[in-house]
């Protein structure tokens, strides 16, 4: 095996020149390129953690709405039903008062045309009987005797009334 | 001893053989280790610019992808050794070791290398990866320092009992860490070379092929082990607890 200063002295000088030359076009774009690409893997993975995160929580935020939602939905609608329950009721009183007074009314109205009726057939009865009876006794009676007849008449029609 | 006096001792010229040209001036050597590691360094840096040229969030270049998975695999080889703030910050360094010496490695594989002028792996010979080692040694020492102060010179001392005895011990210990870094690589590559090298001569056929394919699987090992090394020297030298 052969040793020479010579090379020895060239492998030093060569060496530092290729080292130096080599770190400048190769090693430091190339680590540079692998360290960024590290780095960016790195925040790419934590950015991805922390967006999961972010959308578990959304999730249960809107999970909470919505359970909110639905229990608000279920009392509008239990208010509307018991609203809606005892606006019936009152309406049905009303009516039930309303046709009560009718009903009141009419009757009333219907025994005072009864009343009215009747003192217009008292009269017209009266009227019929003295004309009938002058026709039955025609001269045969006389004044008093007249006078007499038609009230015995008149009670007696008062009586079958 | 200097690495240079030892290695001479070990029986080697200082000269290489295969001399293309010498730098005038200073009189610095060329030899075909030399260019071929030109060529190395040349082609990884065009191959990472051609990647970094048009990079994309999400990759669709083939190029792109195949250099990323290359980059992650390095980087969570050293997050083995270190935590992942120095694993990045000494990626580049421990990378570049990674790619220049697997790249060097199998260089040697490729038909003609040792035998066309101007064509050798760079990692088959001591000179080359005892300089890469020295850089390690360097890249050890100042990264602690940086990290620590002047407090990085205290485990030296450690333990304090034996203070005298473990400061020499210590210090041997560093400087052993990238002598058996440089041995270990350059003899790994060059005894592959050579035992292929005396299969082809003797049985030309078939037989290489299965000793080439076991090549491939060296020259990665022997890459990762160097690279791993390294990270650990760097990692030990610039961690906060004492070792």
């Amino acid at each position: 095996m052969e040793f020479s200063m010579y090379e020895l002295i060239w492998a030093i000088i060569n060496f530092l020149i290729f080292f130096g030359v080599i770190r400048l076009v190769f090693w430091k774009p190339i680590i540079k390129m692998l360290e960024d690409r590290r780095q960016a893997v790195i925040e790419n993975i934590a950015r991805a953690e922390e967006a999961k995160a972010e959308a578990e929580r959304l999730r249960q935020e809107y999970e909470q709405q919505l359970q909110a939602a639905r229990e608000e939905s279920k009392e509008i609608i239990n208010k509307a039903v018991k609203m809606a329950d005892e606006t019936r009721g009152r309406l049905l009183n009303d009516a039930r008062g309303e046709a009560d007074r009718i009903m009141e009314r009419a009757q009333r109205s219907i025994r005072e045309e009864k009343d009215k009726a009747l003192a217009e057939l008292r009269e017209e009865v009266a009227s019929l009987a003295v004309l009938a009876a002058e026709r039955v006794i025609e001269k045969e009676i006389n004044e008093a005797d007249h006078k007499h007849f038609v009230r015995q008449v008149i009670d007696e029609v008062g009586e079958v009334q | 001893m200097s690495w240079y006096e030892l290695a001479s001792a070990a029986g080697e010229s200082g000269h290489s053989s295969d001399l293309i040209f010498v730098i005038p001036g200073i009189g610095l050597e060329v030899t075909s280790v030399v260019t071929t590691m030109w060529v190395i360094m040349g082609l990884l840096i065009l191959l990472g610019w051609l990647t970094t040229r048009s990079m994309q969030r999400l990759p669709e270049g083939r190029l792109q992808n195949i250099m990323e998975m290359v980059v992650e695999a390095l980087l969570g080889l050293l997050e083995q050794v270190m935590d992942r703030k120095r694993a990045v910050q000494y990626l580049p360094l421990l990378g570049s070791f990674f790619l220049f010496i697997i790249v060097s490695n199998y260089s040697g594989l490729i038909p003609g290398a040792g035998e066309i002028k101007g064509f050798k792996a760079p990692t088959s010979h001591w000179g080359v990866t005892a300089g890469l080692a020295i850089v390690v040694f360097v890249a050890v020492q100042l990264n602690g320092i940086r990290k620590k102060g002047l407090k990085y010179f205290k485990h030296f001392a450690e333990p304090v009992m034996m203070a005298p005895l473990m400061i020499p011990l210590n210090i041997l210990e560093e400087v052993v860490k990238p002598f058996s870094l440089s041995l270990r690589l350059a003899a790994n590559i060059y005894g592959g070379e050579v035992v292929l090298m005396g299969l082809l001569m003797a049985i030309p056929y078939f037989l290489p092929i299965t000793v080439l394919g076991l090549e491939v699987v060296f020259g990665f090992i022997q890459a990762f082990i160097f690279t791993v090394l390294a990270a650990v020297y760097i990692g030990s030298a610039t961690s906060e607890e004492s070792h």
